[in-house]
């Protein structure tokens, strides 16, 4: 009898962990099973902090660089995408901006250390100074699941009481120059660093842009965006992560959205990762994050699941079908 | 019959599958707890503490597992005499897992994490208890489900585990941070453990008596480790040997994360593809090899090829590579160059140490070995620590951790470990150094007469 129980004890909370499986992502599982689907794009980003929220609609980048032989070229951006007219900087500069301008502070350093090495070349980039402005709603008390867009961008409408429209302006200036200086701040080539939140100068968590000065509690959330019935819809995302943007959900990058039809605002993302390029280990990372990062949790319930019912049942095979392994049986007793 | 026994002369196969099952379970959890590197990290700044906090697992090593293996083959109560440390130490771990990510500061979080240490020792009664269960005859093949299934937990934590350390889930109104996701994880398969072990697993009492103490408590056994001055030799081998293994310990992750601005997805990668190659090509290759080349040969291929390598690796990245950052690839490549030079002086080691050995002290000497081994790692991992924090104080700006300056740390042990191995090699050469292991091995030449007079 003891023995029955204990199957069954197994079986059961291996059903009860496989239903916790389903019952988590049961949403996000019937909107990819059955839902309609359409092309999305990341369009903003939240910052959740303990007590308020900032959300993030646009970035606006100006990379200035200069050259050894003393040249400085302007390139400026809006959310990533270069607004600079063609032909004002060299094409062998366009790698070392294209890094540049959603990198982090480290990213840029990296840049000046292997720019650096290339001693013979007058057209090695020695200075990057990078200047980000932040559109979008800070001290949010609450975020609300759903959000304005329009084609100019993402709209909160009202703004929630307590909240504020307005800029975070960050400048960062890394100069690779002087070796003497370099070496006389231990290796760091930022020598000048500014962090402007809504007018007022701060010093954030970390000294970087603003996607990477955030502590470690702070959660990262995109926000996507997508078309229905000739609506657009924007969302937060239910999947985000801490310290920092996610690898596979990359801000005013492409995703996939999933959506109920008869109600659009029901929808998920999932990462549009597209064909392997460059480095294929690094696709194969945020490949793996693009589906783990979604249903990893779900899985990980359910493989516990199975791991119960799984010995469950062969506890319940020997009870039903003993082994005639055993010829020294019964057993003493203890 | 349907619970799982010791002492049985055969069990059936299903029941192997089952323990098989139950380890891998018990090393998921294990696995899980690899994140305690990123928690310790939430709370302490310094390396030289995460390292510290981490090596205390070598203490407990011998200060609670060592005791608690002594006492179980020495006591019996009415639940048996390993499982009792099994089942507390199952239910005690999946709490303080639990409990890990809901810490919220640095004293709760380092109180757990030394649970942890202390708890995980108290179970190492474990690998006894399933040796009792599965009789000598049938545990090639189970080693070899073992190792199957193992690599299978490793390619799982890799690549779907260890990366969700950050990630957040919001669902059903519920908000799943991907640190309670690993480490509750981790508990589920703890009480999987506990459950199965508190209700389906029964100890027999064996028939024979328990082993005597032969008295002078701890302390004389411990004497006695020392006593032994032919053994001396052996002890200055293996503490050279560990110094050539010197590694990052718990800061090797935040090498790669917080210093190169690698995800943990991509460190769960990175392990996944080395695993795969290490599987695929390293391990049959090495096989292949292995009986081919003398031991001692293999061994000095090892020590120097690793020192070799890593002096390479240190070089490359420091000196070659423009940013002093390797890519995943490249990673890789270095990674599995040192584990195969690793695996060759691994497989040689052990019968070049019991070599020197005499027969009748092999007891001793592995006692003394273990012994040697966890000291020198206790000195090395918080050595490593001090190092990296030193050297970032002095050559980088406040605040930031140099922690691939371990590289050099780690090269200076295995020079130094070089000149010990030389300095052995050349008292071997001189006659001060014995292969008593060898010399002294008086082999039963016929076996079958002496059973006859026996029967006779």
């Amino acid at each position: 009898m003891k023995r029955t129980f204990s199957s069954l004890l197994f079986i059961g909370v291996g059903l009860a962990l496989l239903f916790a499986s389903y019952s988590w992502c049961k949403r996000e599982l019937n909107l990819r099973l059955h839902g309609q689907p359409a092309a999305g794009r990341i369009v903003g980003m939240a910052l959740k902090r303990a007590g308020h929220t900032d959300l993030l609609t646009r970035i606006d980048t100006r990379l200035v660089t200069t050259l050894a032989d003393g040249t400085r070229y302007v390139a400026e951006y809006r959310d990533f995408v270069l607004q600079s007219p063609p032909g004002a900087s060299p094409a062998k500069l366009a790698p070392v901006l294209a890094e540049a301008v959603s990198g982090q502070a480290d990213i840029v350093r990296w840049l000046l250390l292997r720019e650096s090495r290339r001693l013979e070349d007058p057209l090695r980039v020695v200075r990057i100074e990078k200047t980000e402005t932040i559109h979008g709603y800070f001290n949010l008390p609450l975020l609300p699941p759903l959000l304005g867009w329009t084609e100019g961008g993402l709209v909160l409408d009202p703004a929630p009481t307590g909240s504020q429209a307005g800029t975070v302006r960050i400048h960062g200036d890394f100069d690779f120059r002087d070796p003497a200086r370099v070496k006389a701040s231990k290796g760091d080539s930022l020598i000048a660093y500014d962090y402007q939140r809504l007018g007022t100068s701060i010093t954030p968590e970390k000294r970087n842009f603003f996607l990477f000065a955030e502590p470690y509690a702070t959660e990262f959330r995109p926000v996507f965006a997508f078309t229905a019935n000739g609506q657009g819809v924007a969302r937060l995302s239910h999947v985000g992560r801490h310290g920092g943007p996610t690898l596979a959900l990359r801000l005013f990058g492409e995703c996939e959205v999933y959506y109920d039809p008869r109600q659009p605002t029901e929808a998920v993302l999932l990462a549009a990762i597209g064909p392997g390029q460059g480095e294929w280990l690094a696709w194969f990372s945020r490949l793996c994050e693009g589906i783990f990062a979604q249903w990893g949790s779900a899985a990980l319930i359910a493989l516990a699941g199975l791991l119960f019912i799984g010995t469950g049942l062969l506890f319940l095979s020997l009870l039903l079908f003993p082994s005639k392994n055993l010829p020294d049986q019964p057993a003493a007793t203890p | 019959m349907i619970l799982i026994e010791t002492q049985h002369k055969r069990i059936p196969w299903r029941w192997i599958v089952l323990l098989q099952i139950l380890g891998q379970a018990r090393i998921l959890a294990l696995f899980a707890s690899g994140s305690m590197t990123f928690t310790m990290r939430k709370y302490i700044e310094s390396p030289l503490v995460i390292n510290s906090v981490s090596s205390l697992d070598i203490v407990f090593n011998l200060l609670v597992a060592a005791p608690c293996l002594y006492y179980s083959d020495r006591i019996w109560t009415r639940f048996g005499r390993r499982l009792p440390f099994v089942i507390i130490s199952f239910f005690i771990l999946g709490g303080v897992l639990l409990l890990l990510p809901l810490a919220g500061d640095a004293v709760p979080m380092v109180v757990l994490v030394v649970l942890w240490l202390i708890f995980w020792d108290v179970g190492s009664t474990y690998d006894t208890l399933i040796m009792e269960i599965i009789p000598p005859e049938q545990r090639g093949r189970s080693s070899a489900i073992g190792a199957w299934l193992f690599n299978a937990a490793i390619m799982l934590s890799a690549i779907v585990i260890s990366g969700r350390f950050d990630d957040v889930v919001e669902s059903s109104g519920i908000t799943l941070p991907g640190e309670q996701l690993i480490y509750w994880w981790g508990a589920a398969c703890l009480f999987f453990c506990a459950l199965f072990v508190g209700l389906c697993v029964r100890e027999r009492r064996p028939s024979g008596p328990p082993p005597d103490d032969h008295g002078g408590g701890v302390k004389g056994a411990f004497k006695s480790l020392f006593a032994e001055k032919t053994l001396w030799p052996i002890y200055l081998l293996v503490f050279s040997t560990i110094l050539m293994s010197t590694g990052l310990g718990a800061i090797d992750p935040l090498l790669m994360t917080e210093q190169w601005g690698y995800s943990k997805q991509d460190m769960g990668t990175n392990v996944f593809v080395g695993g795969i190659i290490n599987l695929v090509i390293i391990i049959p290759l090495i096989g292949l090899v292995a009986d081919k080349i003398d031991r001692l040969k293999m061994f000095t291929i090892g020590v120097v090829g690793g020192l070799l390598c890593q002096i390479s690796y240190y070089v490359f990245v420091q000196f070659i590579l423009p940013d002093r950052r390797p890519s995943i690839e490249q990673m890789i490549l270095f990674g599995q160059a040192a584990s195969a030079i690793g695996q060759f002086s691994g497989i040689a080691l052990m019968p070049l140490l019991y070599e020197y050995i005499p027969r009748d002290k092999m007891g001793t000497a592995q006692a003394g070995l273990n012994f040697v081994r966890s000291i020198t790692r206790l000195i090395t991992l918080n050595g490593i620590g001090l190092w990296v924090t030193t050297y970032s104080r002095w050559f980088l700006p406040e605040g930031q951790y140099d922690y691939f300056s371990g590289y050099l740390f780690m090269i200076l042990m295995n020079t130094l470990g070089c000149g010990i191995l030389i300095y052995f090699a050349r008292q071997v050469r001189r006659g001060a150094i014995l292969p008593l292991g060898r010399t002294d091995f008086q082999p039963i030449e016929s076996p079958a007469p002496v059973a006859t007079e026996g029967r006779a």
